[in-house]
């Protein structure tokens, strides 16, 4: 992008260089005879500043003549023919790229937001007189390309995201669970906030995905609902004179016109003699709008002069001959074309035509198919650009789609069996024998006895006899039922737990001390997590932050601990019988948090002791090479 | 097995409307009859008193309602074997349960479901010639009580007796015997036998029928150590949950890891018995309710469950394991040849060493910054004191 990009084009006839500079930020035509003679030359040389730039707008790919439409701000347009596609495929990628940088660099905008207005001001000014086709698909190009031109992967990796406080910032907006843990974590106990985020780089990473992304395009006809205020435009009695009201936004009428080249169409040949507003109230009482948006003409519809011109038109909103014309240029793919394929025509051994093909059979319904499969089309065709697709590439694909799947032979599920191999790669594979530890005190029996002992215990003699006399004690019976009933209570307990997150049994105290401990509970996992994250890291250079966490895990150990003695004592004056079960309740809730506090301490207590032992040694043994003969002088 | 519940003499039509009502209920009781579980000098419980509470309770769940049908497996150290319904050939072969045997018991069982109400005399004599003990004792007790305990009782004794010590030896040492038994067998054969007596396969949708017959499988497990059968027996445990046959584990001896996750997994009741001596009552209080009542109830079941896994490479039950992120295997340390032992995918050698990294508490460059460390650690234990005070206040 440094250096000019430079390309021969044609502008009104002659010949000459466009050049786009990005160190100057302008865009230049001058025509190629300028060299011979500058002084004649110089009133036909084109300079635009690239902040002028308004849009793009290049011709359809199925067009012969690769024209590029550049647009300013001051409404002035000019048309460049350059000598291929390529070459003009490359000038608007230029173009668009230094367009949006420009803009980026000189207001605030977002590019993202940037593409969409060039997306929409090319859509809205098209002319489409002349080609229904282009606005659609010089808004497609224009917007995908600008959007192309961001730089994808800026700001992924793990470094840039971390630093990126912008995004984290709108991360934790969006968030607010997320908000509150940085809240308690950072701001209150000062976890330094990289530590905080280095946990959840996924979560930036696809917040910032997120955040580039635009919302795609929508079937804006079916989002406009018109209330009408007669009744009588639902039975179509009173013809026209039905009130409808819609509202419109000018962005809903561009999509509109992006979307219909028809509505465009009858816009542009319509509005002059026609107000605007005039027009889009026939628009939507009319015909043409029921067809649009897919739904059932009835002979009762309304008649509308105007807007019924436009009924039979093709999707892109040209008529027979203008279709006739327009596809003599286009080449028409293989396997759609009837008259290169005449000789497979089913019909002529006998077959119905196809469904799709006969004249009047279920014209409405099909219509209707119609209608939405267009629709579909031109909304894919706008996102993905089909024009920049190869042909043959295209062909391709058709060609996949065409292949009757259900013919072929199907093939033999190939599963994969998983086995366990090289088991003994490791020197444990047959260590099993001290694994387990219950077996040591059960294998002092030897086979042939525990055999013998469970054949005397077999039941012998009349059933009826067994039966009775294997009745358990009334103190066993009481035990068992004892158990029982203690599960059923417990589990009770738990589901209660499960179902209500704030039961109304629970006094307004007890909550308030509930929600503490709650919060203390989530910081201290917070900090454990980052304790664990770093203490496994066996990165030297996080030596140092290892032992603040390990600091800080203490230090939320303190805090839950506090909370529980302070619920404790709340409740001290009750008897002491209460006392000890509000303390076993509490310590259910807090116990498994506080054991695993503890075992990170000590873990880190442990090692950090063996680990400056180690140095010591260390260095006694350095300090009796080094210095060794030294402290034997003095 | 309306067959033989004696009331054949009783007017069907009235009853009829009745029964259709009330579904019927199949259950499988596996009883583990391994000799390290029950052999010992003083067992929790005797294994005769453990039969007799489970034809007890097997009973009871025959009187809930005349159609209920109820089956018996034994799991031994390296077999299983029906007890109830017997094979039809009952004396003739002492083979153990294979897939031969339970065909038989299978058919033996949808004939009896499908004929209907098939007559006594159908279903009934073989067994009848084939219990010696039937005598005069028989003839007081209900006539189908009598034909399942005679049953169980006899294929009890028939499996145990035959059984050598070669059978329960560990290969290795024949002294000792194993400590395990194939509960993962036993599972497949009653999911096996449940499907098909549920018309699994015939059924079109799978909704009716779990509406047609509801099954349960009750687990009766002495023995611990099951990390052997890790694999099996979460299979069956996955096909039980859709089949929606609830697992239920009544534990008798130490507690076992996946049968807790069994009984979670499909709805089951898990108890570990803290008074073995006591099975009846246990048994009849809390595993008695069918599938059907326990949406009403709260099950007495453990609601702390261990859901560690066993290490595919040493079957060991582990705490913190390796997890292929391609085949989820199981490992219990990091592989030393950068591969998974089970698909061969080749792991990332920079992940690999990030799970073996020693962690470095103390910067190795001298003391200067460990005595900075130190402070720092001091300075940040002196600060939470103030904050729980002013908390507090
Ligand atoms: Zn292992
Ligand atoms: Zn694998």
């Amino acid at each position: 992008m440094q250096a000019p990009f430079t390309v021969p084009a044609q502008h009104s006839g002659k010949k000459g260089i466009a050049t786009v500079s990005s160190i100057k930020q302008v865009f230049e035509w001058r025509p190629a005879a300028a060299r011979d003679d500058s002084v004649e030359a110089s009133g036909d040389t084109i300079v635009i500043q690239l902040g002028e730039l308004s849009s793009l707008q290049a011709s359809p790919a199925t067009h012969p003549k690769a024209r590029l439409k550049i647009k300013t701000k001051a409404d002035a347009q000019y048309v460049f023919q350059l000598p291929n596609r390529a070459n003009l495929d490359a000038l608007k990628t230029v173009l668009s790229s230094a367009i949006s940088a420009a803009q980026q660099s000189a207001s605030t905008t977002a590019a993202a937001a940037a593409a969409d207005s060039a997306a929409v001001a090319a859509g809205s000014v098209g002319t489409p007189a002349k080609n229904g086709k282009s606005p659609t698909k010089a808004a497609g190009d224009a917007s995908k390309s600008s959007s192309s031109a961001l730089p994808q992967n800026k700001g992924m990796s793990d470094a840039e995201l971390l630093v990126d406080r912008e995004l984290q910032q709108s991360l934790l907006k969006s968030n607010s669970e997320l908000q509150q843990q940085f809240l308690d974590a950072v701001v209150k106990q000062s976890l330094p906030a990289e530590e905080f985020w280095r946990t959840r780089i996924p979560l930036l990473r696809m917040h910032s995905l997120v955040r580039t992304q635009n919302r795609g395009l929508y079937n804006v006809l079916a989002s406009i609902k018109p209330v009408s205020t007669t009744q009588a435009n639902s039975t179509g009695t009173e013809t026209g004179q039905a009130q409808v009201k819609v509202s419109l936004s000018p962005d809903k009428i561009k999509d509109i016109f992006r979307q219909y080249p028809v509505v465009n169409r009858a816009y542009q040949e319509n509005v002059p003699p026609l107000k605007e507003t005039e027009f889009w109230s026939r628009f939507f009482l009319s015909r043409l709008c029921r067809k649009l948006r897919g739904e059932r003409l009835s002979v009762n519809d309304p008649v509308d002069a105007v807007m019924d011109k436009y009924l039979n038109l093709d999707q892109d909103g040209l008529t027979a001959e203008e279709r006739e014309r327009e596809n003599e240029n286009t080449k028409v793919m293989r396997f759609v074309d009837i008259e290169a394929n005449e000789e497979d025509d089913s019909q002529k051994a006998g077959n119905q035509p196809d469904i799709t093909m006969r004249p009047s059979t279920q014209k409405d319904a099909l219509s209707i198919i119609r209608t939405f499969n267009e629709l579909s089309q031109r909304i894919v065709d706008i996102v993905q650009n089909e024009a920049e697709q190869p042909e043959e590439e295209t062909e391709k694909l058709k060609e996949k789609e065409l292949q009757l799947q259900d013919l072929e032979p199907e093939a033999a599920a190939t599963r994969v069996e998983l086995h366990l191999h090289r088991s003994s790669d490791s020197g444990i594979a047959k260590s099993g024998d001290d694994s387990s530890d219950l077996r040591a005190d059960q294998n002092n029996h030897s086979a042939s006895e525990l055999l013998r002992n469970m054949k005397n215990s077999l039941p012998k003699g009349p059933i009826n006899d067994l039966l009775t006399s294997t009745i358990p004690s009334s103190s066993m019976i009481t035990h068992a039922q004892t158990q029982v009933f203690k599960l059923i209570v417990d589990r009770r307990h738990t589901e209660q737990e499960k179902n209500t997150t704030a039961d109304a049994e629970t006094p307004a105290a007890d909550a308030a001390v509930i929600r503490e401990m709650k919060l203390s509970h989530a910081t201290a996992v917070e900090f454990l997590h980052h304790f664990w994250a770093a203490f496994l890291s066996g990165d030297p250079a996080r030596a140092a932050s290892v032992a603040q966490l390990a600091a800080s895990v203490e230090k939320s150990k303190v805090r839950l601990q506090a909370i529980v003695d302070r619920h404790i004592e709340s409740v001290a004056n009750k008897d002491p019988a209460a006392l000890e079960q509000e303390k076993e309740r509490v310590n259910r809730y807090v116990g498994i948090t506080l054991k695993a506090i503890d075992s990170a301490c000590k873990t880190y207590k442990d090692l950090l002791a063996k680990q400056q032992q180690q140095l010591q040694q260390q260095l006694q043994l350095n300090g009796g090479g080094d210095h060794g003969s030294s402290t034997a002088e003095t | 097995m309306n067959a033989v519940d004696g009331s054949a003499h009783v007017p069907q039509e009235s009853y009829a409307e009745e029964l259709e009502e009330e579904l019927p209920s199949l259950l499988v009781i596996v009883l583990d009859v391994s000799p390290a579980g029950w052999g010992t000098e003083s067992p929790p419980i005797s294994l005769k008193e453990a039969v007799a509470s489970l034809l007890v309770f097997a009973n009871s769940h025959l009187a809930l309602n005349h159609s209920n049908e109820i089956a018996v497996l034994a799991a031994h150290s390296s077999t299983v074997r029906f007890l109830y319904p017997p094979r039809q050939t009952t004396s003739s072969t002492d083979e153990s349960a294979d897939g031969n045997s339970t065909n038989n018991n299978g058919s033996q069982g949808a004939k009896g479901r499908v004929g209907g109400l098939t007559t006594e005399e159908g279903a009934d004599p073989s067994l009848r010639e084939g219990s010696p003990s039937s005598g005069a004792a028989g003839a007081s007790m209900y006539r189908q009580f009598r034909v399942v305990n005679e049953a169980v009782v006899e294929q009890l004794d028939a499996l145990l007796s035959k059984t050598s010590v070669a059978d329960i030896a560990q290969p290795s040492n024949p002294d000792v015997a194993v400590e395990t038994s194939m509960v993962s067998g036993a599972l497949s054969i009653a999911l096996s036998y449940i499907n098909r007596q549920t018309g699994g396969g015939e059924a079109t949708s799978g909704e009716d029928v779990t509406a047609a017959k509801r099954a349960r499988i009750l687990l009766v497990s002495v023995c611990s150590d099951l990390a052997a059968q890790y694999v099996p027996i979460m299979n069956c445990i996955f096909a039980a949950q859709k089949m929606k046959v609830p697992i239920d584990i009544c534990k008798i001896g130490k507690d076992t890891v996946f049968l807790q996750q069994a009984a979670d997994t499909t709805g089951g009741v898990y108890i570990h018995l803290d008074h073995p001596k006591g099975l009846t009552q246990y048994l009849m209080t809390a595993f008695l309710p069918d599938r059907l009542l326990r949406t009403h109830l709260v099950l007495p079941t453990q609601s702390s469950i261990d859901f560690r896994a066993a290490c595919f490479c040493h079957k060991r039950v582990v705490d913190i394991g390796y997890v292929c992120n391609i085949c989820l295997s199981i490992f219990c340390q990091p592989p030393a040849d950068r591969s998974c032992a089970i698909c061969s995918t080749v792991f990332d050698p920079l992940e690999l060493s990030d799970l073996t990294k020693q962690p470095v508490l103390i910067r190795p460059n001298g003391q200067k910054k460990k005595a900075k460390k130190k402070a720092k650690r001091d300075e940040g234990s002196a600060t939470p004191a103030p904050a729980p005070a002013a908390a507090a206040s």
